[in-house]
């Protein structure tokens, strides 16, 4: 294989790599390893969060609003 | 600890994505999508002395980049329990968040109410 040719592989692969990288960074919605899935909130789920923040009374509790950008 | 995450920039087009979850890496975090603002909507709703004023964060009516702390033993039952901190930007009340948690019961107490354990 030429060298320009195999330059060419190279930066297909490094687009690809880039391009899953990206998707699995920017294109899903998934918290950390070992920590609980992200959960989406209604009006008849907001009782998840009350449960959660009630089974937590021996501790010191934070609730923090964000924006995700 | 409970994130609550919620589209309040016009940039906020849909749920946080893995790389900004991955920012809070704790595992002791229950990371949340709340696209109606139910929970901003609730602490607005529930604020009540003795709890201690907001300086900033809302927008549009909407309470955002703000932490609200509750002491050991506070619960949740019809309304949110009286915070202890409740102020942002978040940024700017690191500080604060790290002395309130080692507080003394005395100041605790006062937000805590008979029932709470420290």
């Amino acid at each position: 294989m030429g060298l320009a040719k195999r330059g060419w592989l190279v930066l297909a692969i490094a687009v690809a790599l880039a391009a899953a990288l990206g998707r699995q960074q920017f294109g899903t919605h998934n918290t950390p390893t070992g920590q609980p899935a992200l959960l989406h909130l209604a009006p008849d789920s907001v009782e998840t969060l009350r449960a959660d923040f009630n089974k937590a009374t021996a501790d010191v509790r934070l609730i923090a609003l964000l924006s995700p950008t | 600890m409970f994130v609550v995450w919620e589209p309040i920039l016009s940039t906020d087009w849909s749920p946080p994505t893995t790389f900004v979850l991955g920012r809070i890496p704790d595992l002791r975090v229950q990371q949340y999508w709340d696209p109606e603002h139910l929970i901003a909507k609730k602490l607005a709703a529930d604020r009540r002395a003795p709890q201690p004023s907001e300086d900033c964060c809302e927008q549009d009516g909407i309470l955002w980049d703000l932490v609200a702390l509750y002491p050991k033993g506070a619960t949740w039952n019809d309304r949110l329990p009286v915070a202890v901190l409740f102020n942002g930007p978040v940024v700017d009340v690191k500080a604060d968040i790290e002395s309130r948690i080692v507080a003394s019961p005395a100041l605790i107490s006062r937000f805590a109410g008979p029932g709470a354990v420290y």
